[in-house]
């Protein structure tokens, strides 16, 4: 009775485990590569030269990618605030020892958030406020009356559909050291995930605006509404 | 202070007073009072004002305006209309502009009629002409709403955390219409950012109003 | 602290010149502060009346100007601890906040109006518009919100911005009666009369603003008319002007009035024939005043040609005169030509004659000319030098100075490093102040798990031992033992929670005594002693006064 609901393909994958702890640690390791900077088949050769006779890179990829599905079927089943992830992978896995079933858990847990961030906010994606630039603004002629003093804010909102941290490596993007099609790619995908929207207000709206925001943020911390979240949770 | 900077156009206007008024305006103008009977010039010009003031309302139409010499009524309707938005535009008051009207010798029964319902809805004009011109998408009304998950098709469990909804937009003046401008998800931290930044905008004011 | 208090003396020297910025702010005596506060106060709200300096003599009367001065600082907005004792029995820290808080209000104005002296008398467009952006703003800080369809009305009298905003799209074809009725044709006439729409009919569109679409036109046809002005003047000279007219007008009214397709079709037909006609015309007249041009440049050529042969034509004809008789036409010209030699030199020899005075006159001026040049030189240079040295002494004077200003006045570079420091510290302060935080409310979180959890079980085991205690003796016992168990724990959570009430109170009381050492009471309270002995002293001799003043009376 298995909660995590791995198929036995990925089971099979998942035999490389059955060795010592400091080879299935290195296995994490490549997993944790892969998931900063995809596959990477060199790593493979060489451990699978390492752990069987053949050294056939391929089961050591098929292990890598099924830790990673185990990574995510553990962050998506398990809720977090249950923590006896030790027990769930023990029922996963009844043959694997001690040692073996602590280096799995703390390569669980260790990338939770990260897999957290993308996977839960990933389903549907509205846009996020990234930053907000503003201007104070006087104009003071314009064709239709030639002296006048009306005065706006004029706000930029840098919108974006992806997960907030993940904005943050974008916004501080570093050029230097990137191709020419890399810098193109980034920018098709900012063209894909980003909006800016230039806005004005007057100062007056701006106070009532700040007011309502102030108190949607205050009843967000009421009792009823942590309640409810949390009985949700 | 404000007379000050009403009376610096009004004197030099003297010397290119023609030139602000096509050679159109000013034979719509002279219409009144003379080709269109004083009773109709009244009503011809309330009812230009009106039009003008209120450009989405329905107001009855006033058929009797053109009953005879409709051409003539349609011309001085134009001028009426262009002198009071040239008027308002180059800041006259009603002096500066029954001075203008008696240079182009106009009817002084419509030079008085004129010069009143000018005064009497000078302010209106005003502002009127300042919502005029280039502006970005104006922000008058938030709408928010917190939202929670409970499950999705990528996660069973909830994320545990409330999210905000906000919605920034205004309404059209016409039919009272709501129009989103834009509309965002943040959390609450995001959202305490937000306010800080607003804030921040705020104080700067402050600041511009009291140095 | 010393570079506030530097700050903080020289703006008090800039408010009040009898301030003088060297001294301590510690050791200021009641009357120094009562002359600063009252200073600045009247700086900042110039309508208040305020005493400028404290009487030397009787206490009341100090004591008067001491509370009125505290009222003021408190009217300003000071939120401090703030009364006589302030001025009469000053301490530094006290004063440092609230001469700190007396400059930030300082309205900045003077500063400005300091540096542009002579500039105030009249208001330039900038200081006008600065203000009224400054107008503008406090109002809309202050005003109340009003929804945005209330606007319109709500912010009428401010004229606020309504905060609608209409976009300039002017109607670019606006079709209404030209100026001059007679140019009209009998059609235009006619469809104005009847067909055409109204000026706010053609406006009514929600895509077209009725001002926008007025002030279009109107720029329009004043530039128009420039232009077509310049246009007549061409066309004027050969062409009569009426067949313009049509094609002028036509255009705008083809594009309003679409639905009578054929009288439209038949007019504009008739224009394009009119038109080929011009075009033909005009393109004759241009061919003609070609071949005119040319044979002009034709004539004047001749007329050259003609000029420039007549003088030759004249030589010869002389020519062949003295050529008919040559011998004596050779001597008459001898003759002639000595004649002319004899003339020349006698003329040569009295100009010589007359030339010599004035060559020599020319020399001597040209010599006193020379001197005087000279001598201006000379005495040029001795004023430049004169004036080299008075200004390297008037740089001298001035770097002097410089130096000393530049002692006296701590380096900006220092300040920001050390704001960027404090900046540094404080977010540092910060972090740890959010650390701590999230440790308390972790600690608060898990102590109410527990605190549920236990009132949970207690619930439960009360229940149970209730249960059984009915029937069972022992478990009456246990349940009392129970119930005993819960009220001395839950009293001694509250000891718990008392003593920790208990020790905050003694770190706040603590603190307050740190505060009230540093302001080294002792004198204070030496000083107060004094004084109300000099009030007494006063109210004794008041006393012996007014007995005196009975006896007196009594005897007479």
């Amino acid at each position: 009775m298995s909660s995590l609901g791995l198929s036995q393909q990925q089971r099979n994958h998942l035999a490389l485990l059955q060795r010592p702890a400091s080879d299935v640690v290195e296995l994490c390791k490549s997993a944790f590569d892969y998931l900063i900077n995809g596959p990477n088949l060199n790593r493979y050769e060489a451990l699978a030269i390492k752990y069987t006779d053949t050294g056939d890179p391929e089961p050591v990829q098929h292990a890598v990618e099924a830790l990673i599905s185990l990574l995510i079927s553990v962050t998506t089943r398990v809720s977090s605030s249950s923590v006896n992830l030790q027990t769930v992978l023990r029922q996963t896995f009844p043959d694997l020892d001690d040692e073996v079933l602590d280096v799995l858990e703390q390569f669980v847990t260790s990338k939770r958030n990260f897999v957290e961030g993308s996977i839960k906010s990933a389903n549907i994606r509205a846009y996020r406020l990234v930053n907000l630039d503003w201007r104070l603004e006087v104009r003071t002629a314009s064709r239709s009356l030639l002296d006048q003093c009306n005065v706006t804010v004029t706000m930029k909102l840098y919108l974006h559909t992806e997960p907030k941290n993940e904005n943050r490596e974008l916004l501080e993007v570093d050029a230097t050291g990137r191709s020419e099609e890399e810098l193109a790619a980034m920018h098709e995908d900012e063209r894909r995930h980003r909006k800016d929207m230039l806005v004005q207000t007057d100062v007056s709206s701006l106070l009532y605006m700040i007011k309502t925001l102030e108190d949607a943020l205050a009843e967000s911390k009421t009792r009823r509404i942590r309640n409810i979240v949390d009985g949700i949770h | 202070m404000a007379a000050t900077a009403v009376n610096l156009p009004s004197a030099e206007a003297g010397a290119e007073d023609v030139n602000l008024l096509s050679a159109t305006v000013v034979a719509g103008l002279k219409n009144l009072g003379t080709i269109i009977s004083p009773a109709l010039t009244k009503t011809l010009i309330a009812n230009s004002m009106k039009l003008t003031l209120h450009p989405d309302a329905t107001i009855a139409p006033v058929p009797e305006i053109y009953a005879s010499n409709a051409a003539c009524a349609k011309q001085s309707e134009y001028g009426v209309v262009t002198l009071y938005a040239v008027a308002t535009k180059h800041g006259w008051d009603g002096l500066a502009l029954r001075q203008q009207l008696e240079n182009l010798s106009i009817h002084s029964m419509a030079v008085d009629e004129l010069t009143r319902v000018f005064e009497d809805n000078r302010k209106d004009l005003i502002l009127r002409q300042l919502q005029l011109g280039h502006n970005f998408p104006h922000i008058t009304d938030v709408q928010w709403r917190i939202v929670s998950d409970v499950k999705s098709s990528t996660s069973d469990s909830s994320t545990g955390v409330a999210n905000f909804y906000i919605n920034l937009g205004h309404f059209r003046q016409s039919s009272g219409e709501r129009i989103t401008v834009v509309e965002f998800v943040c959390n609450a931290e995001e959202l305490q950012s937000l306010i800080n930044r607003l804030k921040e905008i705020e104080r700067h004011c402050a600041q511009m109003a009291v140095a | 602290m010393d570079e506030v208090d530097k700050i903080i003396m020289h703006q008090l020297n800039q408010v009040d010149p009898g301030i003088d910025p060297t001294e301590e702010l510690s050791e200021f005596t009641p009357e120094q502060v009562v002359r600063a506060v009252s200073g600045c106060l009247s700086e900042i709200r110039p309508e208040l009346e305020l005493p400028r300096s404290l009487p030397g003599g009787a206490m009341a009367q100090r004591f008067g100007v001491a509370s009125s001065l505290a009222e003021g600082c408190k009217e300003c907005g000071y939120r401090g601890d703030i009364g006589y004792q302030t001025f009469l029995y000053p301490n530094a820290v006290e004063l440092r906040r609230l001469l700190m808080y007396l400059i930030e209000q300082l309205p900045r104005e003077r500063l400005e109006k300091e540096e542009g002296t002579g500039k105030q008398q009249s208001l330039s467009h900038r200081e006008l518009l600065q203000r009224r952006i400054r107008k503008e703003l406090t109002t809309q800080l202050k005003t109340p919100w009003v929804p945005q369809f209330a606007r319109s009305v709500g912010n009428r009298k401010s004229m606020g911005c309504s905060s609608l905003c209409i976009e300039f799209r002017p109607h670019v074809n606006l079709s209404v009666p030209s100026a001059d009725p007679e140019k009209r044709t009998k059609e235009e006439q006619q469809y104005f009369d009847q067909l055409a729409p109204n000026l706010f009919q053609q406006t009514a569109s929600s895509s077209v603003d009725l001002i926008a679409s007025v002030l279009h036109k109107n720029e329009l046809d004043r530039w128009g008319r420039e232009l077509q002005d310049s246009d007549l003047l061409f066309v004027d000279s050969e062409e009569p002007t009426p067949i313009l007219n049509p094609s002028k007008s036509h255009p705008e009214k083809s594009s309003s009035d679409v639905e009578d397709v054929d009288p439209t079709q038949e007019l504009s037909n008739q224009v394009q024939e009119l038109q080929i006609q011009c075009e033909t015309l005009l393109a004759e007249r241009k061919s003609h005043a070609a071949a005119l041009s040319a044979l002009k440049l034709r004539e004047s050529k001749a007329a050259e040609e003609i000029n420039r042969i007549q003088p030759l034509l004249k030589a010869h004809e002389r020519a062949s005169l003295v050529l008919a008789d040559p011998e004596e036409n050779i001597a008459k010209l001898e003759a002639l030509l000595k004649s002319t030699q004899a003339k020349r030199q006698t003329l040569t020899q009295q100009w010589q004659e007359y030339r010599k005075p004035l060559l020599e006159n020319l020399e001597t001026l040209k010599s006193a000319k020379e001197a005087q040049h000279v001598q201006g030189i000379r005495s040029n240079i001795e004023q430049l030098e004169k004036e080299l040295q008075e200004k390297t002494q008037l740089h001298n004077e001035l770097n002097a100075a410089l130096r000393n200003s530049s002692q006296s006045l701590a380096p900006r570079k220092e300040y920001t490093r050390r704001i960027h420091e404090f900046i540094g510290n404080i977010r540092k302060q910060r972090a740890d102040i959010f650390k701590v935080l999230d440790d308390t409310r972790q600690l608060q979180k898990q102590l109410n798990v527990v605190g549920a959890q236990l009132q949970r079980q207690f619930n439960y085991t009360d229940d149970l031992l209730f249960q059984s205690a009915k029937h069972d003796l022992h478990a009456k016992r246990a349940y009392k033992l129970l119930a005993q168990l819960h009220s001395n724990c839950s009293e001694l959570v509250e000891c718990v929670s008392l003593t920790g009430n208990v020790t905050k109170q003694i770190r706040e009381l603590e603190v307050q005594i740190d505060a009230e050492k540093l302001k080294n009471v002792l004198t204070s309270l030496q000083q107060i002693t004094g004084d109300i002995q000099k009030f007494e002293q006063h109210i004794q001799e008041l006393q012996a006064q007014i007995q005196a003043v009975e006896q007196a009376n009594r005897g007479s």
